[in-house]
């Protein structure tokens, strides 16, 4: 008897420290929240917890027709609605609790292969999706990183050639230092039936998709998402970092920005800035890149995929507009800045298939030819509004050089241009590549711009190209 | 006299009332290799009877007024989900869909109807067997085009009726508008021993679906083992219906 009394106390001791315990653990554990997620060029907020969490993500796949160029439209198969998907950021050590959710509209089964994932699949088996369901699974995320997340389901190359990838940000631990600006742009690139600026609805092809012969090469989705007023901004001073991802499927990227130096590179994505002063860095499909540097002088400056040609005739185009006051040290030491073509300064041709829909003959016609071609063909570097960009592509509207002198403006469309020229006071010293037009089409275009953005108003027949 | 519209109403109805197709013996390579073959070869299809056509909302309206365990709102959890006949509106089809392939159908739901009928689901080596036959004058290229095609189509607001495509043998619409239920649609995804099961789904996806398949061409299969590979039993989808099969021909309305 008397040595029940000392057990029963020690059980009251024990209990007494278990619910410490518990309650320890469950004061202590990790907290729950629900990631925030960014549509590009939209970078999730900065986790500034120090702690582990749990973080749950919810994500949709959705089937949508969306633009894919002007005039072009395209049936996207999507995270969240958009290409790229949202972008996820979660912090080392962090566990995911992954939700993703088949819209019942989809014909399509989907699931997810997040890079970041540990693990078959990436997640993969444990979350094929059939439409109107959803599936849940974990994760926790060891390695910190850029990473692309992409749906995986049979055929995998189809999916991903239809818009269904993004990127997913394992902040490291050890944080990357703070930037003012941070951007979350995408390449990739889209196989259609019909040729680039052939307009309407384009099915896919899988024949050009298994050659690796893509039609449009873009950022964030479609051709112009990152131009003029969708341009991603800085101010003078600031420092910029860019999250790039690319989801292929098949072409690797030469990022560049032309204009700017990255000042740190972290190669393929890792979490290491192991590369300074680099131009332009290489983004394997399925890969990613962080890249940051600081903008010293206003205007702006383009993001390309250095692969030239995508970017003047299949679109991965895009800009960074930078304004604040203008430095002249720096400037003058980059009077050269001009669009390197890795040619040659000789004039290039390019193969444009931009056909006229049909016969043009009353003026009405011939504008609206006009335009089709000038928004497929020339408004990659000339802008929509035939702006221009300071320095790099002369502009078309209330252009002096333009309006000077018509059969001058005919032969450039017919057989290109390079050299020094002066459009409205500005210097340019660049090429114009040899666009095999037909003359049907120079006419057109011509005509288009002439009689826009305050330029003289004349038509050009096609007898005049002749 | 007839009224001229009941007249066509009833043509239609009539000339698209489920005729059995019988479907000649044959061989069929399987897309993936199973785990009990060897890539490359082929497996032994007997003949059999399948539905010239996918069961309607109309025909599935049918099923429900004589098994009425099976109305929508009565079906029982561990048989259908939620979305059981998500398109109709009230108890019956759309006026305007009668003729359309019936989707939000679950498995078991499919297979009730198909008992009902006296019949059964397809095999998915039957099923895939009589899909591989292109249409007439047309290559297994041309196939292929018609399901891309119809992956990348913008969606109607409403399914077409039944009969818009038709292959060689004289089986409609198992291309180009729906999926299909098929009697073992989980046989790629389960074995024997429960532990393997991811190992031996995995070849469903990524290097697996390349290192296995016997096609690589036929990319547009791919979807279909994806699709199926994601099923339950109790699942029901805006584009999934179904069709029967039978080992004797059974006549349809033998009115």
């Amino acid at each position: 008897m008397q040595r029940k009394r000392p057990k029963q106390q020690t059980i009251k001791v024990y209990l007494f420290f278990i619910v410490i315990i518990s309650l320890f653990t469950v004061c202590s554990g990790p907290k729950t929240e629900e990631a925030k997620l960014t549509y590009a060029p939209e970078v999730p907020p900065h986790i500034d917890r120090t702690s582990e969490a749990k973080v749950i993500v919810n994500m949709e796949t959705v089937e949508v027709v969306g633009r894919l160029a002007d005039g072009v439209e395209y049936t996207f198969w999507t995270f969240g609605g958009s290409v790229p998907g949202p972008m996820i950021r979660v912090r080392e050590g962090d566990e995911v609790e992954f939700h993703l959710k088949n819209h019942p509209t989809s014909k399509m089964p989907h699931n997810i292969d997040l890079h970041a994932v540990t693990g078959p699949g990436g997640g993969a088996a444990a979350s094929l999706t059939i439409p109107g369901h959803a599936s849940k699974f974990s994760f926790k995320a060891l390695n910190p990183g850029l990473y692309i997340y992409h749906c995986a389901t049979s055929p995998v190359g189809m999916h991903i050639a239809n818009g269904m990838y993004g990127l997913i940000f394992v902040q490291p631990k050890n944080d990357l230092p703070k930037v003012d600006k941070e951007y979350y742009v995408v390449q990739s690139e889209f196989y259609t039936k019909g040729k680039n600026g052939e307009p309407g609805l384009q099915p896919f092809s899988m024949e050009k998709a298994i050659t690796e012969i893509p039609d449009y090469v873009v950022f964030n989705g479609s051709v112009g998402s990152l131009v003029e007023d969708r341009a991603i901004t800085a101010k003078v001073g600031e420092t910029v970092r860019l999250f790039v991802g690319n989801g292929g499927p098949n072409l690797v990227s030469s990022f560049h920005v032309i204009g700017e130096i990255f000042d740190n590179v972290y190669t393929e994505g890792g979490a290491l800035p192991n590369q300074k002063n680099v131009q332009t860095t290489l983004i394997p499909a399925g890969g990613s890149a962080i890249v940051d540097f600081k903008v010293d002088v206003p205007g702006t400056l383009i993001l390309v995929d250095h692969s030239i040609f995508r970017t003047f005739n299949k679109g991965s185009l895009g800009m960074l507009k930078v304004e604040g006051e203008p430095n002249a040290t720096v400037y003058s030491g980059k009077q050269d800045d001009t669009v390197y073509l890795p040619e040659g300064p000789a004039i290039q041709r390019m193969v444009t298939e931009v056909k006229p829909k049909v016969s043009a003959s009353t003026p009405k016609e011939i504008l609206a030819n006009g335009e089709r071609v000038y928004k497929s063909v020339c408004a990659a570097c000339h802008m929509k509004e035939g702006q221009g960009v300071v320095g790099v592509f002369p502009p078309l509207a209330k252009s002096d050089y333009l309006n000077a002198d018509k059969a001058r403006a005919i032969q450039i469309l017919k057989k290109g241009l390079s050299g020094p020229i002066t459009v409205n006071g500005q210097k340019y010293n660049n090429v114009m590549p040899h666009l095999e037009l037909t003359n049907e089409e120079i006419a057109s275009v011509l005509s288009y711009v002439y009689n826009q953005w305050g330029n003289k108003g004349i038509m050009v027949s096609e007898a005049e190209v002749r | 006299m007839m009224n001229p519209f009941l007249f066509i109403c009833f043509f239609l109805s009539f000339s698209l009332s489920a005729e059995m197709v019988k479907i000649p013996a044959g061989n069929w390579r399987p897309f993936l290799k199973e785990t009990n073959f060897k890539l490359g070869e082929t497996i032994k299809v007997k003949s059999f009877y399948l539905d010239e056509y996918p069961v309607t909302q109309k025909d599935y309206f049918e099923f429900i007024e004589a098994n009425l365990q099976w109305k929508k709102g009565k079906v029982s959890s561990l048989f259908a989900d939620g979305g059981y006949l998500g398109d109709w509106k009230g108890k019956s089809p759309d006026s305007r869909t009668a003729n359309s392939p019936v989707t939000y159908v679950s498995w078991f739901s499919a297979n009730a109807y198909c008992q009902w009928k006296g019949k059964r689901l397809p095999l998915e080596s039957e099923w895939e067997y009589v899909a591989s036959f292109p249409p007439p004058g047309k290559n297994k290229k041309d196939m292929e085009s018609i399901i891309l095609g119809w992956y990348g189509e913008q969606k109607p607001e409403f399914l077409p009726s039944v009969g818009k495509y038709k292959n060689r043998l004289g089986i409609y619409d198992q291309h180009g508008m729906i999926w299909e239920w098929v009697f073992d649609f989980n046989n790629t995804s389960v074995t024997g021993d429960s532990r393997q099961d991811s190992d031996l789904e995995s070849s469903l996806f990524c290097g697996g679906g390349s290192l296995k398949a016997n096609d690589f061409s036929n990319y547009a299969s791919y979807m279909r083992y994806g699709y199926r590979a994601g099923l339950k039993g109790w699942y029901t989808a805006k584009y999934l219906g179904f069709r029967c099969a039978s080992n004797v021909n059974i006549k349809d309305n033998p009115i």
